[in-house]
């Protein structure tokens, strides 16, 4: 179990360092964060500029549920939730029970972000396993 | 007055290029209007899609200060599915994988802006 949490330690690490280094990447992106189904935070980054309350466990916890319905509207498994505000737009991705987060201003390029999203799988698919294990 | 006919042949027009069904549902679920290859779940469809809206709304509402939910798009396996607010209702659409997220996006713009007026006018009079 010491040398799992161990594992799980470091390999949070890793990921910030991967999510700072990914954050200046793309214009308009205010912050990549990893999350439990909950919306309880895993690892975070983000700018200045990012409203603090959007982080709240409140709103991340929204896209299990939803991601879980979504599953049932006929279309296959749910992968992931883009919702669009007149001056944010919020992507949430399904590795439940992990959910990878980005935030960014409405005119940011979602492709761009989507790009991102494949950059970061294989860590937040380790990270999902290593929790699955301990 | 609200003409049922008039209406599915404006959802109609947007199912072409990838797009299987449009369809109009109040937020509480109930479906207005519904346009495009029926499989019989459209009411269940709507009422799935109301409560994922309601849920995004509610839950944001504390969290962004734009306070306005546009727009949800859901990307599944095997296809994709955008919902957007008109007037006091919601337009749903679904498409396959293939159909681009901007061309996704331009199109429900277009529809919502066609029916905006007409069903602000018909939701005020009710």
């Amino acid at each position: 179990i010491n040398s799992t949490h161990f594992s799980i330690d470091l390999m949070e690490e890793g990921l910030q360092s991967m999510l700072k280094r990914l954050l200046p990447t793309v214009d308009g992106l205010q912050c990549i964060l990893v999350c439990d189904r909950d919306g309880v935070i895993i690892v975070e980054v983000h700018t200045d500029d990012l409203p603090p309350a959007i982080v709240k466990p409140i709103f991340m916890g929204t896209f299990a549920i939803a991601s879980e319905q979504a599953s049932k509207l006929g279309v296959g498994k749910n992968s992931s939730v883009i919702s669009y505000y007149s001056g944010h737009q919020v992507i949430q991705c399904n590795y439940l029970p992990l959910v990878l987060t980005f935030v960014a201003k409405v005119d940011a390029n979602t492709g761009m972000l989507f790009a991102l999203e494949e950059d970061l799988r294989d860590s937040v698919n380790q990270l999902r396993d290593l929790i699955g294990v301990s | 007055m609200l003409k049922p006919k008039a209406l599915t042949r404006v959802l109609e027009q947007a199912n072409t290029g990838g797009i299987h069904c449009t369809l109009l549902l109040n937020q509480e679920g109930s479906l207005m209007a519904f346009a495009g290859r029926s499989e019989k779940k459209e009411h269940v469809t709507a009422a799935i899609a109301a409560n994922i809206w309601m849920s995004y709304e509610k839950n944001s509402r504390v969290a962004i200060d734009d306070k306005s939910l546009e727009l949800i798009v859901l990307n599944c396996e095997d296809g994709r599915v955008l919902i957007k607010k008109v007037a006091s209702l919601l337009l749903c659409i679904y498409a396959q994988s293939s159909v681009g997220l901007g061309l996704l996006k331009a199109k429900s713009e277009v529809l919502a802006g066609y029916l905006e007026t007409p069903l602000t006018q018909i939701v005020s009079t009710t």
